[in-house]
């Protein structure tokens, strides 16, 4: 999205846990849920409630947006993206991940939630069963015999096997 | 005001934001209170871990994650395409569904005489052999009167009671009729004559396995040709459990989607079975003949004699490299009706490349374990040519 005119037209978001925090229109219009809501409503001077999002995650998500609002427009914005998004995906831990994912959704900004969800996919990999519950809270719900059934999956996708014994 | 119309915004939102029926923050135990992510976002990121694993070893992590709970299982279940479709394998069963239609799956077979023990493995590159992923193992068994070949999903365990066991290849005394057997009923439902079980595996409840149970699912023949044992044979696989019209456009073969081993069963994908071919039932008991929709008959592709080499050719375009009589392209015949341009296509290609060490290129519409099974005939047969 490109903007005509420098704007510095400020809005108000308020987060679940009750903090408010004003940002540039050009920030906020990233966020489809507010974009809709700031078309619908252009005249509204109140803080726009944000419930399912709070403050950490919010100013996460403000600060990526800062950040990739400054390079938007330069020729070498598709590189300077990469590498912000490589570093600031780094940098977030596997608790911050699942809530931005949460947030980006709640948002609807889509680029972001595809980053955090590639970003989601690609800690789970190589790794085990369990990880992968601990990471996301998900509980074993297999029965014993479903068990069993799913270790010889396992163990047959994990197979190595070495018959060089002539 | 402004609540108001954030709250219709958020009923417009197709994807739903809160977990269905609870309240995000009544998790009282402790544990993190974002920790359901709503499907949709769940299999987001499953449709990545799908996307990035196209290959082995990272395929695994698909059917790690298949295996950490049953909302889970099922978003996977869900993606994955069967062999047929996307060329890929991916669980156990995977070696037990039709390959792909429009191009040869590629293979290799390792050989251990000492052990009498064969490997099969789904090559990972164009070369002839490379590490491979593991698929199928199996081990000779001389018996008075016939040979058995046990193929198991886990090399170390060959044993016909175990729960990796797949199915066995048993010869006649002279080597020249083989049998394929499953260890599990070709379809669900399908009532077995010849079955030592009275009752088949209930789909909905937990069954265990009947190990001991064999399905006939093919037969195989070995014949000299015309030259006697000058020429080479001749191999004819009676595919009992596929329709001959599962190669005509619009065809379809029988596809199992579990092993019948638990209410797994319950979370799979809606199985895809032929429902265009004739009665099941009707190619339990053994080869068939003059039926409109017969089994699907395969036979090996004749090779031309060279003046100048001196030696019987065909061309395996380069994915067999050594001589011998064990090498075989096999091709559907069309028996008794005219041929097609379907049967020209190489159904399954097998063929010698070092010591030990044989290719084997299959497709749709057999599987990898019967292409397994018919490549170990090839091993066993005693109708050898000079």
């Amino acid at each position: 999205m490109s903007m005509d005119t420098v704007k510095t037209k400020k809005i108000t978001l308020r987060t679940a846990d009750k903090e408010e925090f004003e940002v540039d229109e050009a920030i906020a219009m990233e966020f489809g849920t507010v974009k809709s809501f700031l078309l619908e409503n252009p005249e509204s001077e109140d803080p726009i409630p944000l419930p399912n999002v709070s403050s950490k995650c919010l100013s996460t998500i403000i600060e990526y947006f800062t950040s990739h609002l400054a390079f938007r427009g330069s020729s070498s914005e598709e590189d300077e993206a990469k590498a912000y998004n490589e570093q600031f995906v780094k940098a977030q831990d596997n608790e911050s991940i699942k809530e931005l994912i949460l947030a980006a959704n709640y948002l609807d900004i889509k680029d972001m939630l595809d980053e955090l969800t590639q970003a989601a996919a690609d800690r789970l990999k190589n790794k085990s069963v369990e990880y992968a519950r601990r990471f996301f809270g998900v509980e074993n719900d297999f029965s014993p015999e479903e068990e069993a059934a799913l270790r010889e999956e396992h163990k047959w996708a994990f197979e190595g096997v070495d018959p060089d014994e002539d | 005001m402004a609540i108001k119309c954030i709250a219709r915004l958020r009923s417009r939102r197709v994807v739903q934001d809160q977990p269905e029926g609870s309240d995000q923050a009544t998790v009282g135990d402790g544990s993190c209170p974002w920790a359901n992510l709503p499907q949709e976002l769940m299999r987001e990121v499953l449709l990545r871990i799908e996307d990035s694993g196209s290959s082995w070893p990272q395929r695994r992590n698909v059917v790690v994650c298949a295996g950490v709970c049953r909302s889970w299982r099922l978003i996977i279940k869900q993606i994955v395409q069967i062999p047929q479709l996307s060329g890929k394998l991916t669980f156990p069963i995977s070696v037990k569904q039709p390959g792909p239609k429009d191009h040869l799956l590629k293979c290799f077979i390792k050989r251990n005489r000492s052990t009498q023990t064969y490997y099969l493995y789904l090559g990972l590159t164009n070369a002839l052999t490379d590490e491979g992923k593991f698929l199928l193992a199996a081990r000779k068994c001389t018996r008075p009167t016939c040979t058995d070949y046990i193929i198991s999903l886990r090399a170390e365990d060959m044993s016909k009671g175990s729960s990796a066991y797949v199915g066995k290849l048993r010869s006649n005394f002279l080597g020249t009729k083989f049998t394929i057997f499953d260890g599990q009923p070709p379809h669900p439902g399908v009532k077995m004559t010849k079955s030592r079980s009275s009752r088949l595996p209930n789909l909905k409840q937990v069954s265990p396995r009947v190990p001991f149970c064999n399905y006939p699912v093919a037969h195989i023949l070995y014949e000299l040709n015309m030259l006697g044992s000058r020429g080479p044979r001749r191999m004819q696989c009676d595919m009992d459990t596929i329709p001959a019209s599962s190669i005509r456009p619009g065809g379809a073969a029988p596809t199992q989607t579990e092993f019948s081993l638990s209410n797994m069963d319950l979370f799979s994908s809606i199985p895809i079975f032929s429902s265009k071919s004739a009665s099941m039932e009707n190619f339990l008991s053994g080869p068939l003949s003059g039926q409109k929709d017969g089994a699907l008959v395969l036979r090996n592709k004749s090779p031309r004699w060279h003046e100048q080499l001196q030696c019987w050719c065909l061309n395996f375009h380069g994915r067999v490299t050594v001589a011998s009589v064990k090498n075989f392209q096999l091709v559907a015949s069309p028996e008794n009706g005219p041929a097609g341009p379907e049967h020209e296509k190489i159904i399954l290609q097998f063929g010698k490349v070092g010591k030990d060490l044989f290719t084997m290129d299959y497709r749709y519409p057999i599987s990898a374990f019967q292409a397994f099974a018919i490549c170990l005939s090839s091993f066993d047969t005693k109708i050898a040519c000079e």
